[in-house]
């Protein structure tokens, strides 16, 4: 089997200048095995190009989520959309990009500037076949898309960047598609390529953009799993069981709690070097386990991991931090897909009356964690033992 | 060598492992024994409710206080250099 993939997303716009909405919208949509990304510049500028920019993605969504055929979409948004009083017509473009796990891109445009496919870091043409829905013509492509690959759709006024100012014809396709190619690579992503091109399009209009400008990113990379173990199962016997399928699963293994690494650390036959470097006075240290890529204490870091999480959306704001809490907090960005082990025995010692009562209250904050993750879009999975 | 293990794990932690791992840093250096005691850390050693639990050697003390730690570091180390 191939490895799964992930489809990573990024958004970015700018209104046009002394407008405060935008008259194009973005909207991205996780769907079963895949990503929806739907990108629509309204009629004009201003309140109403919003109105109808809005109600084209949100209407193309949610049809293109239910599996309606594009005849059904196109014809709904016919329909539906306000007609403007003054131009008689109810108009905004469209771009509908749907990219599977599988790697299978759907892609659909009205009147919105060609998508960018990069394949490998170089554009690839894409093969488009016009279809006529209505009275409205329609491109379609379908490709196959692999780790690696990007797709990036913009509105007009990112190719009218620096039009009849900076650049006389303005910023263009082809040079846009240039300039791509020197921006995506593995490390960067998603969010920040959109970032970039919005920038520079600013940049372009000297800081007073001429049109509304939207960029959307998808990155196709591959999907990252983490496994997160924490507390012993509470049926000592289920030990081994746990923690060969815990190994096996494919990604990071990370596990939290003295005991749970001890029991790890027996069935490597390997012993966890506790790296005092990196103790703080909130957070007891790290260690090390080979076989294992993060081994952390159990709950006074997971408390203070969900705090973070609490706080922090971006990796990035994490780099540098080598703290128990931070690095598992980190493990939990980077994952698309996690597994939590979540074992209830409970350590008799904590069960003390000269202990806190918080010392109880570990799954708490693990289900509290897995609830944030899930929020941001992340594939959550606990098991109890 | 001689050899001191800190319990680092969640119980020991809330009785001031952190501080007592400090001090003996401390306390090692200014005694110019970096050469010859080391400073380690371990995850639950199973005795929580009595911690701060430490390791000289292979012999299990427990301290509440800095000052424990001071006459354990004393008795155990310095005296029998
Ligand atoms: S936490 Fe130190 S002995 Fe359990």
């Amino acid at each position: 089997m191939s490895q799964p993939l992930f489809i990573e997303s990024g958004g970015a716009n700018i209104c046009k200048h002394g407008e405060i909405l935008c008259g194009d919208s973005l909207s991205v949509a996780t769907m079963d095995g895949g990503k929806l990304m739907v990108l629509s510049d309204g009629l004009g500028s201003g309140v109403k190009a919003n109105i109808l920019a809005t109600l084209t993605t949100r209407i193309a969504t949610r049809l293109m989520e239910r599996g309606l055929p594009l005849e059904e979409v196109v014809e709904t948004l016919t329909d539906t959309l306000p007609e403007c009083k003054v131009r008689k017509i109810a108009y905004s473009t469209f771009t509908l990009l749907k990219v599977k796990e599988d790697g299978r891109v759907y892609l659909a445009e009205f009147d919105n500037p060609p998508t960018f496919f990069l394949k490998r870091g170089y554009i690839s043409e894409l093969k488009y076949r016009d279809r006529l829905i209505g009275s409205r013509k329609i491109r379609e492509a379908h490709v196959h898309a692999e780790a690696g690959d990007w797709l990036v759709t913009v509105s007009d006024g990112e190719i009218h960047a620096g039009i009849g100012g900076l650049l006389n014809l303005g910023w263009d396709w082809e040079k846009i598609a240039k300039f791509l190619e020197t921006q995506v690579y593995e490390d960067v992503s998603a969010q920040k390529v959109a970032q970039i091109l919005v920038d520079q399009a600013k940049q372009l209009y000297e800081g007073k953009p001429g049109d509304d400008t939207t960029v959307g990113v998808l990155k196709i990379r591959p999907k990252r799993f983490a496994s997160f173990m924490i507390g012993p199962p509470v049926k000592r016997d289920d030990d081994t069981a746990v923690v060969e399928r815990f190994l096996n699963l494919p990604g990071r293994k990370i596990v939290s709690g003295g005991t749970t690494a001890g029991i790890l650390a027996k069935f490597l036959d390997k012993d966890v070097i506790v790296d005092l470097s990196t103790m703080t006075n909130k957070i007891p240290p790290t260690g090390k386990l080979e076989g294992v890529d993060l081994v952390t204490e159990g709950v006074h870091t997971v408390n203070a991991t969900l705090e973070i999480l609490e706080k922090v959306e971006e990796v990035d704001a994490l780099t540098g931090m080598r703290d128990g809490a931070s690095l598992l907090a980190r493990e939990f960005l980077f994952a698309d897909s996690i597994n939590i082990f979540l074992g209830q025995a409970i350590n008799p010692a904590h069960l003390n009356p000269n202990l806190p009562q918080e010392m109880g209250f570990k799954s708490r904050s693990v289900q509290a964690i897995a609830a944030i993750l899930k929020e941001r879009g992340k594939e959550v999975f606990i098991e109890i033992h | 060598m001689r050899v001191i293990t800190v319990c680092v794990g969640s119980a020991c932690h809330l009785k001031g492992s952190h501080e007592i791992i400090n001090y003996f840093k401390e306390a090692i250096q200014q005694a110019g024994l970096e050469k010859e005691v080391e400073l380690k850390g371990t995850f639950c050693m199973d005795h929580c409710t009595d911690g701060a639990n430490l390791l000289v050697d292979d012999v299990l003390f427990h301290a509440s206080s800095i000052d424990d730690a001071r006459r354990i570091f004393e008795e155990e180390i310095i005296q029998k250099k």
